[in-house]
């Protein structure tokens, strides 16, 4: 990035920079010179937002979207900036509508795609663990392999949050081997268990690729139709040792319809590179991706809890969706313990398979008895959430009053409304790029909501709580019709991805 | 009672020491205290959580309920085979019951019962609540002796009206001549409320009662002030030990052992007796501080004014007055309005001398000057009463919140004040924002101070000035907790995140002893260790009064009644080859009863 | 080293000492929603001779034990009704502009000439709003200050607003009635994600930070007037953000609030005597979030997990889950097309699920061969041949 050093150091009296090279970023109608350091800070933030919104690649810019800089290029090569240059007294000698727009501005915003889609909400997973000496390698704290063991435990349990009626299995590629740890199951706790006893023993050898994916696929052959197969990787490593060509084993994997999810904790790998392309239908970025530090491991490794969108090719090609028959059972507590069905251990109380009456100690689960999923409804409805996205909220413009004065979920004070026509100088301008309404609105109620409880009500509740506390007459019924029609509305988009995939 | 000067090794005791105080008063007093709605307001709050619990359930409860089921509630755990056998959640229930039964809250009952099958007669024990503790307190939950802003059931309303009928004839008879009654008294206090308050205003109250109490502590430190305390002030700083006269050291010095109890016994004994005449103002003034006085300021400000008000319930005690008089009164703060004025015209004689003696602490205000009506002259509480009987997160010390006061004197009296200030780093470097030379003054006691910025000192904590402030009397308990409780925000935030961290990990290799012995530092352990090392070097030996049990007959019994002792918490040191253990004072009577239970049964 | 002994066992005296010492220091929230669903009252008032009063003053009382427990604490309170207000933020009131002050005196005559079922509610509540119209104003003009000052400014305000809701009521009431709407849904789920926004808010502010904070509903309605989707995503959230969910149910059983508490480590209580209210709300409802580890909680332990359909909004057992959008359904679709999202569904696994188990001859048995596309299903039915 071309600087010029002098023009970078020219100080005004009120503190702002000069630098020529920001007008590129910023919208088209503000074409002067003279800008604050701080709008740049400000709309760069915005552009990251804005290209984690947009489906389309950024392919104009040449580095990786999390290392990307103000100008396009890697942060690193980024002019410093002073924390103290970007604020700046307004007329009344006042710091405080500048320093709240800030804190607010530097508050990241919920701002995931919502239409919904049609996910595969049924899915079996293979998690495929490096075990590899690699993995004693103390760049993440306290070993790589710790830090993984502890990220897949909170991916299980997060993953059966989320995807209640899924299986899971886990495999580790140690000394050259694939090894199962857990069998594909639909109970967390087994899970768990296996990865804590794992904890205990040390990684070894180098891994291999190839056995595991060759495992993976064994493990996912009897899975039936209606459920996606997935093998998630965390790879380690830089390399793979197998016994005969990879090659043929992706191609096997591309056949029986598995997708290939890699976290790579080094570097880029051409041959996961490939292996995440031919099995994902090209759709590289969301499938292979390489850490940056230990909040970006949890975040990738989060990110494959949510069920991936059916693509337009694998609903056509199916007969139909199915129909599954499952059971909820009732909690009982008695006085005298007696045998659960499942691991035939005297316990105390548990859930009554509403078909065949057994008693089973854990959900979910299925019926040992009769073979009935046995699920609670609790489980099922944390999924809805990804089926019936709540709107996003907009940000209301500024203007000098407002209808509301306190935010409809916390009743947190919002800032007074600032006059428009007041004095339409430079400064004040500039300032209005710092500055917001701090209200973020609800489209289908028009309530308005603080920036915080915008990030709780997306992230946490999936209630819009102004919706909710209408009286409501036919809501439900409403609400249903609306997202079919939703649903009927996202085919389009179902068929812009595919387009994207291929 | 001991003075709780005399005992300065735990922590906390200043906060205890009020519970101590109102666990010893006679059965009669409590009866009377429990009379007002707003003592027992303040003695709840005083106790456990789980107490709280138990009086609430029995509350509303008409009939007495059977012991046993308040050992219902508590969830026992068993203990999952490792060698951690305390049982807190046991011991914690001891804890609350016998706080309940100290302060006479709770009544046992036994109550003969025979089986309604077998027919055999067993003796069940029965709780209750204390009557006179109910009522007042129900009162004070639901406001019936006052707006009746509640619709109560017909039934109670009836008597209640009652009540209030009597009252208030009460009221039209005594007039604020007599009342011995300090019930009547607050009906009186009530119902005179008056709102000519203008010119007072919340924050001239805070800033009156922050430079009082300031100017006390700058007193003691010895820093220049302008205006000495009162004499009250002063007679009740000496009397309490925490400062003493230069003649009153000397005496000490010369007598053979200048045991700290003895002390505080010269002093009484002067000054109440009138063998020798009580010093003068002009003499008091050269008091100097004591080992205790040095601990007294390293107290957060709430205990600090419990600790005064204690010595002075004591010292009132000798003067004759009615100790049911004075808590009430002192209860009664807790429960009044911040920026309200009420007049002084129906205290009791007794309440009035304590008046004035709380204008000097700076609990009060009272214009002098203001002759405002004949009757009607007004006092104001001032936050410092007001928050007696809550809890400290009003404002930490006087230091910080006078802080804030000129940081920001506009701000409404709202809760958000600065609370910590002090960082201190794990290379015994501490930094402290502060302008206040009360803070400095306190810091220096124990840290060697380098520099001196307009709004911070900094400075590092070493041997040298550990060990001054420990022969000084100051405890390494002491100072961690100073540290703590004024520690910045920051690092509390760090701590916390640190801990959570943490106990994830624990949590999820399974190391669930671990976890449960994790400990929550706000504080870098070195240099908590560092500080409690340097105090081990001075004094190696602890001595805890104690029992001794020994010559156990079999295995069996030793077994059992130290399993027992063990899951109380009381067993300090054993010895099993020789079937010997020791156990507190506290916890012997426990054991006894269990040990006898033992044996009843096994003659049985 | 003596001296690292020795420090270890002073540890130990007072490590328990300190735990519950800070357990004790911590304040709390109490956010109380209170289901005001005028239909469900009339029906709960008419069969328990209740009155909604008693129910306000044990609330009341509630909220001033709680407060009473530790300075710091803090309370809140929502209702929920389907009508005028829907939910709202009764206490603390933040001053929104509440400028109406409608002192509409005509809805008293308007409502005394109508004649259905619903003009004896409508009465009632006229007459419930004179009366506590006047208790307030007696207490304006009192204006004592023996109660506690916190539990006066608590209380006064709650009156006021619910006198003031009340007061509204029929005439919102009725405006509903003329227009032939009969379906009403109640609003708890709007109250509990206003509450849990709150408490986000409270938990994340840095006065408050790490404050515990529980929420006791106190509910009259069945579970057909809730919206499942959306009070199952409170429960969620709720349990996410580790606050109890305390249900104190008068009228019919709810199955999703027997849910929420269960999922959220809170408390059911079914209220067979609604006179003895103060009872159950100052002991089975009144364990404070740090002393739940420690006490039993008083809850249920037989819970009735079923879901509800989505077409017939009936409560299933045994349900068919539809694998792209996971509705609920207690029949199979005539048209193979799921309801919800117009999936089309296999036509061979509906046949396979229509079919009638039949009994078979027993020599036929062991040559029977499984059949491999449809594991989970088919060995139900084999199973009931025996």
């Amino acid at each position: 990035m071309p600087l010029d050093p002098e023009e970078e150091n020219i100080v005004t009296p009120a503190g702002r920079h000069r630098s020529k090279e920001r007008a590129s970023i910023i919208n088209d109608d503000e074409n002067e010179q003279d800008y604050l350091d701080s709008t740049d800070k400000y709309d760069n933030s915005q552009h990251i937002e804005t290209s984690r919104n947009s489906n389309e690649g950024n392919d104009d810019h040449d580095a990786p979207e999390q290392l990307k800089g103000n100008n396009g290029g890697y942060s690193w090569e980024d002019e410093y900036r002073r924390s103290w240059d970007i604020v700046q007294e307004d007329e009344s000698g006042s710091l405080e509508t500048i320093v709240s727009g800030l804190v607010e501005s530097q508050k990241k915003r919920y701002l995931k795609d919502t239409t919904p889609f049609q996910r595969g909400i049924i899915r079996v997973n293979v998690l495929v663990l490096d075990y590899s000496k690699v993995m004693r390698e103390k760049d993440l704290r306290p070993n790589r392999a710790a830090m993984m063991i502890s990220y897949a435990i909170d991916f299980v349990n997060e993953f059966f949050d989320q995807n209640p009626i899924s299986q899971l299995s886990v495999v580790i590629m140690r000394n050259g081997l694939a090894q199962i740890v857990s069998e594909v199951s639909g109970n967390p706790h087994d899970h768990i268990e296996a990865l804590k006893k794992l904890k205990k023993t040390d990684p070894e050898g180098d891994p291999s690729l190839q056995n595991a994916l060759e495992m993976s696929r064994g493990l996912l052959l009897h899975v039936p139709s209606h459920c996606t197969r997935e093998v998630l990787i965390i790879f380690g490593a830089l390399f793979t040792s197998d016994p005969g060509n990879i090659h043929s084993t992706i191609q096997g994997l591309v056949q029986e319809k598995i997708s290939v999810r890699v976290i790579g904790l080094t570097a880029r790998v051409a041959i996961c590179d490939e292996l995440c392309r031919l099995t994902n239908h090209g759709d590289l970025k969301s499938s292979y991706n390489v850490i940056l530090n230990e909040q970006h491991f949890k975040e990738l490794f989060m990110d494959a809890v949510t069920p991936l969108a059916i693509t337009k090719t694998e609903s056509q090609n199916k007969r139909g969706f199915s129909l599954v028959k499952m059971g909820f059972p009732q909690r009982v507590s008695e006085q005298s313990p007696s045998f659960c069905a499942c691991h035939s251990r005297l316990v105390y109380g548990g859930y009554i398979c509403p078909n065949c009456k057994s008693k089973v100690c854990v959900l979910p689960t299925v019926c040992p008895c009769c073979n009935l999923t046995l699920i609670l409804s609790t489980h099922l409805a944390r999924s809805y959430h990804h089926l019936f996205p709540l709107t996003l909220f907009v940000e209301v413009p500024i203007s000098s009053s407002y209808p509301t004065n306190t935010c409809f979920g916390c009743h947190v004070r919002f800032p007074k409304g600032v006059e428009p026509s007041w004095r339409a100088t430079d400064s004040h301008k500039r300032k209005k790029e710092i500055q917001s309404s701090s209200r973020y609105r609800c489209t289908l109620c028009g309530c308005d909501f603080c920036i915080d409880c915008d990030v709780f009500i997306h992230e946490v509740l999936h209630n819009c709580p102004g919706c909710e506390s209408r009286s409501r007459n036919h809501k439900l019924s409403a609400s249903i019709q609306l997202t079919s029609k939703d649903l009927i509305d996202s085919e389009k988009n179902r068929i812009h991805i595919h387009n994207i995939n291929s | 009672m001991q003075s709780p000067l005399t005992q300065p090794s735990s922590s906390d005791l200043f906060k205890s020491s009020i519970n101590e105080y109102l666990d010893n008063l006679p059965e009669t007093v409590h009866a009377q205290l429990y009379k007002s709605p707003e003592t027992c307001l303040a003695v709840f709050r005083l106790l456990p959580a789980l107490a709280k619990f138990y009086i609430m359930t029995l509350l509303f409860q008409e009939t007495a309920i059977p012991f046993l089921d308040l050992n219902r509630w508590i969830r026992h755990k068993k203990a999952s085979g490792t060698t951690h056998r305390r049982n807190p959640s046991k011991i914690y229930q001891n804890e609350s019951i016998k706080r309940l039964k100290a302060l006479n809250l709770l009544k046992e009952i036994r109550k003969k019962l025979k089986h309604p099958k077998t027919g055999k007669t067993a003796v069940i024990v029965f709780v209750q609540l204390n009557p006179i503790f109910r009522q007042s307190f129900r009162d004070a939950l639901t406001g019936f002796r006052a707006g009746r802003q509640l619709d109560p059931n017909e039934k109670i309303t009836e008597t209640i009206e009652e009540s209030e009928a009597k009252e208030s004839g009460k009221k039209g008879l005594k007039s604020s001549k007599d009342n011995k009654s300090t019930e009547s008294t607050q009906k009186n206090l009530n119902a005179l409320f008056s709102d000519d308050n203008a010119k007072i205003t919340v924050e001239f109250l805070d800033s009156y009662c922050l430079s009082k109490w300031e100017n006390i502590l700058h007193f003691m430190v010895g820093s220049e002030i302008a205006e000495y305390p009162s004499i009250g002030v002063l007679t009740l700083l000496r009397y309490s030990g925490l400062m003493e006269l230069p003649s009153d050291r000397q005496r000490r010095e010369n007598s053979s052992s200048g045991a700290d109890a003895d002390e505080d016994f010269v002093v009484d004994d002067h000054y109440i007796d009138g063998k020798l005449t009580p010093p003068s103002g002009e003499e008091l003034k050269s008091l100097l501080i004591t080992k205790s006085g040095f601990q007294f300021l390293l107290q957060t400000i709430n205990s600090q004014i419990w600790t005064l008000l204690l010595q002075y319930l004591k010292m009132s005690e000798k003067l004759m007055m009615n100790p049911v008089d004075v808590l009430n009164f002192i209860f009664m703060l807790g429960s009044l309005e911040l920026g309200e004025g009420y007049p002084i015209g129906m205290l009791s004689d007794t309440q009035l001398i304590m008046l004035e003696d709380l204008i000097d602490y700076g609990l009060l205000y009272y214009p002098r000057d203001a002759a405002s009506g004949g009757k009607g002259k007004i006092f104001y509480p001032t936050r410092l009463a007001t928050s007696l009987t809550s809890e400290q997160t009003n404002f930490k010390t006087a230091s910080a919140a006078l802080n804030d006061q000129i940081a920001n004197p506009a701000t409404e009296a709202d809760q958000t004040r600065v609370e910590g200030s002090v960082i201190i780093e794990t290379n015994f470097k501490i930094y402290c924002y502060t302008s206040s030379p009360l803070q400095i003054a306190i810091l220096n006691l124990f840290v060697h101070l380098k520099t001196r910025f307009a709004n911070m000192v900094t400075g590092i904590v070493t041997r040298e000035s550990i060990r001054r402030a420990l022969i000084n009397g100051i405890t390494a308990d002491q100072i961690i907790n100073y540290l703590e409780t004024h520690a910045h925000p920051g690092m509390v935030k760090k701590a916390e995140e640190k801990y959570a961290k943490k106990l994830e990990f624990e949590n999820s290799i399974g190391n669930t002893y671990a976890a449960d012995q994790l400990k929550f530092e706000i504080l870098p352990p070195t240099v908590v260790d560092q500080i409690k090392l340097w105090q081990l070097e001075l004094d190696r030996i602890e001595a805890t009064n104690g029992y001794l049990y020994k010559d156990f007959a079999n295995d069996f019994e030793f077994e059992k009644l130290m399993d027992y002792g063990e899951e109380i918490g009381v067993i300090l040191w054993k010895d099993k080859s020789h079937r010997r253990f020791f156990v507190t004072t506290e916890g012997n009577t426990q054991l006894i009863d269990y040990a006898k239970r033992i044996l009843r049964k096994k003659g049985e | 080293m003596d001296a690292i002994a020795d420090r270890a066992f002073v540890g130990l005296k007072g490590n328990a000492k300190d735990k519950y010492h800070i357990l004790d220091e911590t304040p709390s929230l109490l956010t109380v929603i209170l289901d005001i669903n005028p239909l469900e009252w009339k029906k709960l008032m008419d069969s328990n001779n209740l009155r909604f009063k008693d129910v306000t003053s044990a609330l009341l009382v509630m909220l001033n034990s709680h407060m009473a427990l530790n300075s710091g604490n803090k309370v809140s309170l929502y209702i929920a009704n389907s009508f005028y207000h829907g939910a709202k933020l009764v206490f603390p009131s933040f001053d929104d502009d509440d400028n109406d002050d409608s002192q509409s005196p005509n809805s008293k005559e308007k409502v005394d000439d109508n004649s259905s079922l619903e003009e004896e509610k409508v009465n009632e509540i006229v007459k419930k709003k004179r009366s506590r119209q006047r208790k307030v104003n007696a207490s304006r003009i009192l204006e004592t200050t023996g109660i506690y000052r916190q539990f006066r400014i608590i209380d006064e305000t709650i009156v006021d607003s619910l006198d003031k809701i009340i007061k509204n009521e029929p005439s919102n009431l009725k405006s509903l009635v003329g227009k032939g709407e009969t379906h009403i849904k109640g609003t708890l789920s709007g109250a509990l994600s206003q509450a849990l926004s709150y408490i986000n808010r409270f938990q994340n502010s840095d006065e408050h930070s790490g404050m515990k904070a529980r929420i006791v509903c106190i509910s009259v309605s069945g579970d057909n007037t809730l919206p499942y989707v959306s009070i199952m995503n409170s429960i969620f959230a709720a349990q996410k953000q580790k606050v109890s969910v305390d249900v104190c149910k008068l009228g019919p059983n709810s199955t999703f609030l027997q849910q929420a508490s269960d999922s959220t480590n809170g408390v059911y209580i079914y209220i067979k005597h609604p006179l003895g209210l103060i009872q159950y709300l100052s002991t089975a409802l009144f364990i404070d979030p740090m002393l739940r580890p420690m006490v039993v909680l008083p809850t249920n332990t037989n819970i009735d997990f079923r879901a509800s359909c989505f077409i017939t909004n009936k409560v299933v057992d045994i349900g068919y889950v539809c694998s792209v959008c996971l509705c609920i359904l207690s029949v199979i679709p005539e048209d193979e097309i799921c309801p919800t999202c117009h999936s089309k569904l296999d036509h061979d696994l509906i046949v396979m699920l229509k079919r009638k188990p039949r009994v078979l001859p027993l020599v036929k048995k062991a040559k029977r061969k499984r059949n491999s596309s449809t594991p989970d299903i088919n060995p139900v039915k084999k199973f009931r041949e025996n």
